[in-house]
Parts: C-alpha cells; sequence; structure tokens
C-alpha cells in the first residue's frame, strides 16, 4: 500500500521534529505586544501632541548622538541581536525531539529516547548485577551512555554491563556501541 | 500528527530573526564603529525632516485640530498586523477528527449507504486489548486526518521496567484486532512514550 507508506513517512517525519509552534507562537505574541505599545504610543500622543518645534529638538538630540542616546542604542542592539539569532537558528536548525523511530510492518512507531534508557538500564542492571537505582543511561543520537556507580564492595562486571547494553541498545537501532563507565568509587548503602 | 504548517513556522522565525538580527546589528556598528557613527549623523537630519513633514500632514481629529495622519495610520496598521497573528496563532494545531473510518462505502453490492467508526470503537478496542497490561501504564487513542484520510494514533506509556520491545508487539496485536474490527486497513501511528506518567507509575517488577 503506497499511499499508507507515504502517510507513515509524513507522520513519522511530524513526530520526529518539533513544529516550532511553541516558538512560532511566542515569537507571535512578542510581536502582538509591540504592536499594542506602538498603538498606545500613538493614542498617548494624540492625545498630548508635541508641537514641531519640540519634535524637532528630539531629533537634534539623537543626531548629536551623545553618549545618553549611544549607549542606550548599543544595549538594544546587542540584545536584538541576540534574540534575531536565537529566533533564526530556531527556524533553521532541524529540531529532533529525542525520540526514534522503529521499524514496523503495520504500524508506524516512535519511541521516546528515555523508553529506551529505562530499558537499557534494567537489562544493565540485572545482568551486571547493579543496584538499578545506582545505573544511569542516556541515549543520545546514535549511541547510549550508561554509567553506574557500584555498591561499595560489590562488584560489577563490567563485560556482563557492556554486553547487556549492546544487545538491548542494537534492539532499537543505535547504531554506535553504547559506552559503559563505572565509576571509581563505590556508594555505601 | 496535527495539520500545524511546519513551513509556514519556519519561514516565519526566520523572517524574524533576520529583521531583529539585522537591526541589532546595525545599532552595535553604528555605536561602536567610527565610521558608521558619522552615517548616524549625516542621515539623521534627512530622517529628521521627513518625519517632521510627515507629521504637519493632519486632520482634524476628536476635537483635536491638526492630528498628524502618522498617528491615525500607525494604531490602524497594528491592529491589522495583530489580527494576522492572532489568526497564525490560532491555526496552530487542529486536524483531530473523530472518524477512524469515513463515508465508507459498503463493500456489499447490494447494501446501500455508506458506513463511519467513531474513534471510541478503535479506542476501545485498543484499550481492551492492551490496557489492562501489568506493564503498561497508559493507552490513549486518537484520530487525525494525514493527506486528507484518517489515521489512529495510539499512546503508550509504558511503566518503569517494561520491556518495550514487548509492549510493542502486544500493540501491533491490539492493531490487529482493530483491523479485524474495522474492516478495512487504516494508518496506526505508535508512540512510546515516556514522561512523567512513566516515571510516576509502579514499577512491573513486584518483589
Amino acid at each position: 500500500m503506497s499511499s499508507e507508506r507515504a502517510v507513515y513517512r509524513r507522520v513519522l517525519r511530524r513526530e520526529t521534529h518539533s513544529s516550532r509552534a511553541g516558538a512560532a507562537i511566542t515569537v507571535a505574541v512578542c510581536l502582538i505586544l509591540l504592536l499594542i505599545a506602538a498603538g498606545a504610543g500613538c493614542v498617548f500622543l494624540i492625545l498630548h501632541l508635541p508641537t514641531v518645534a519640540v519634535l524637532e529638538e528630539v531629533f537634534a538630540e539623537l543626531g548629536r548622538f551623545r553618549p545618553a542616546v549611544r549607549y542606550p542604542v548599543l544595549g538594544g542592539g546587542i540584545v536584538l541581536a541576540v534574540l534575531g539569532l536565537i529566533v533564526l537558528v530556531l527556524g533553521i536548525v532541524p529540531g529532533r525531539k529525542a525520540r526514534r523511530q522503529l521499524a514496523s510492518e503495520r504500524t508506524a512507531v516512535v519511541v521516546d529516547d528515555t523508553v529506551i534508557a529505562n530499558a537499557i538500564a534494567d537489562r544493565v542492571s540485572s545482568a551486571a548485577g547493579a543496584d538499578r537505582g545506582r545505573v544511569k543511561v542516556t541515549v543520545g543520537r546514535r549511541r547510549a551512555d550508561v554509567r553506574i556507580v557500584p555498591t561499595s564492595g560489590v562488584p560489577v562486571s563490567m563485560a556482563a554491563a557492556t554486553d547487556a547494553a549492546g544487545t538491548e541498545a542494537a534492539g532499537y537501532g543505535l547504531s554506535g556501541h553504547p559506552r559503559v563507565r563505572i565509576a571509581e568509587h563505590g556508594a555505601v548503602s | 500528527m496535527n495539520n500545524t504548517n511546519r513551513a509556514l513556522n519556519r519561514a516565519f522565525l526566520i523572517v524574524v530573526g533576520l529583521v531583529l538580527l539585522a537591526v541589532g546589528a546595525a545599532a552595535i556598528l553604528i555605536t561602536t564603529l567610527p565610521g558608521w557613527d558619522g552615517m548616524w549623523r549625516a542621515t539623521s537630519p534627512s530622517v529628521a525632516g521627513t518625519v517632521t513633514r510627515l507629521w504637519r500632514v493632519g486632520t482634524a481629529f476628536a476635537g483635536i485640530p491638526q492630528v498628524p495622519w502618522v498617528l491615525l495610520a500607525i494604531p490602524v496598521a497594528a491592529l491589522i498586523l495583530i489580527v494576522l497573528l492572532l489568526v497564525f496563532i490560532f491555526a496552530q494545531g487542529h486536524g483531530r477528527t473523530h472518524q477512524v473510518v469515513d463515508e465508507m462505502t459498503l463493500p456489499d453490492a447490494d447494501a446501500r449507504g455508506t458506513l463511519t467508526i467513531d474513534v471510541s470503537l478503535a479506542a476501545d478496542v485498543i484499550q481492551h486489548a492492551i490496557g489492562e497490561r501489568r506493564d503498561v501504564a497508559a493507552v490513549s487513542v486518537g484520530a487525525y486526518r494525514v493527506k486528507g484520510k484518517p489515521a489512529l494514533r495510539v499512546t503508550v506509556t509504558p511503566r518503569r521496567g517494561a520491556d518495550p520491545l514487548q509492549v510493542l508487539a502486544a500493540v501491533e496485536g491490539a492493531a490487529a484486532e482493530w483491523d479485524a474490527v474495522a474492516g478495512v486497513r487504516v494508518p496506526v501511528m505508535v508512540h512510546l512514550a515516556g514522561g512523567v506518567r512513566a516515571t510516576v507509575s509502579k514499577s512491573v517488577r513486584t518483589i
């Protein structure tokens, strides 16, 4: 069914990448506030109309570009440039979510990286004889990172841990071999 | 899985980002580079001239004589832009539907009429199939329109200590049950979710 394939391709792409709805809404709300302020400013000016002479004086002062004008302009410029850069980058980078897709015949499957991390931690803790609460796993884009703090006096098998992590990670299409680190100093329990 | 216009969101962010960056960069250059503040001094009289000229073009408004047109035009333009931005904000999301199968012509040639199936039926079937499993903390089922046709979205939160691949196999089984009930193949998206529900839920293992 090719149309179903097309639907799955679209859905998987959309589920693994951010829609940027949050960022777009935030920026739009900021713009709305800015526009409200501009409108209110104009209304204020209509009610307290300055004479042309006052206006010319303000412009002349701005034109002299004294430090009192210069530094606020510099500060505002820095803030605007940084905000602009952040917004621009949000618009350009792919925005991958911490999820990955798994192959399946009938359905389209995405799994949160935290779910995979928990599964790896479970497997490692039972295989290596480490306390489950002291096995921390983070799943990156290609590779899982396993950190074990052994209970003081109870040895943890590095080989068993690496093996278990590798088997479990391979089941989720993590191509890189997991990196396992065992803390030198165990924790007292 | 919703119908958010992602290309539009990104285009919006890129345009706003570029404008902010350009304005900010200009302000930084003008204040820091010696050559550029001369430009400020050189151009500011003509800018001031234009603004004061615009300022003089006015009308009597609300009993106040000689209100500059610019002061009336800016709020109006702002209002139009605000409406457009609100439309943009409220166009985010959408695409949810309550029909998983819509207006299907009955397969039997003699039968007349069409058939629609509500999501709640799909939700019941899937919930019944996997909702009671010990390794599943939560199941939610929704339907969305993708490329014009309905598709199911099944979010399953495995319990702590669950084997996600086993949960996944069970969900595929539930999808097969649903296929048998519906009689037509509807695209199904499965999401194995972590998050708060998974961390708060009780662990599978009982000691």
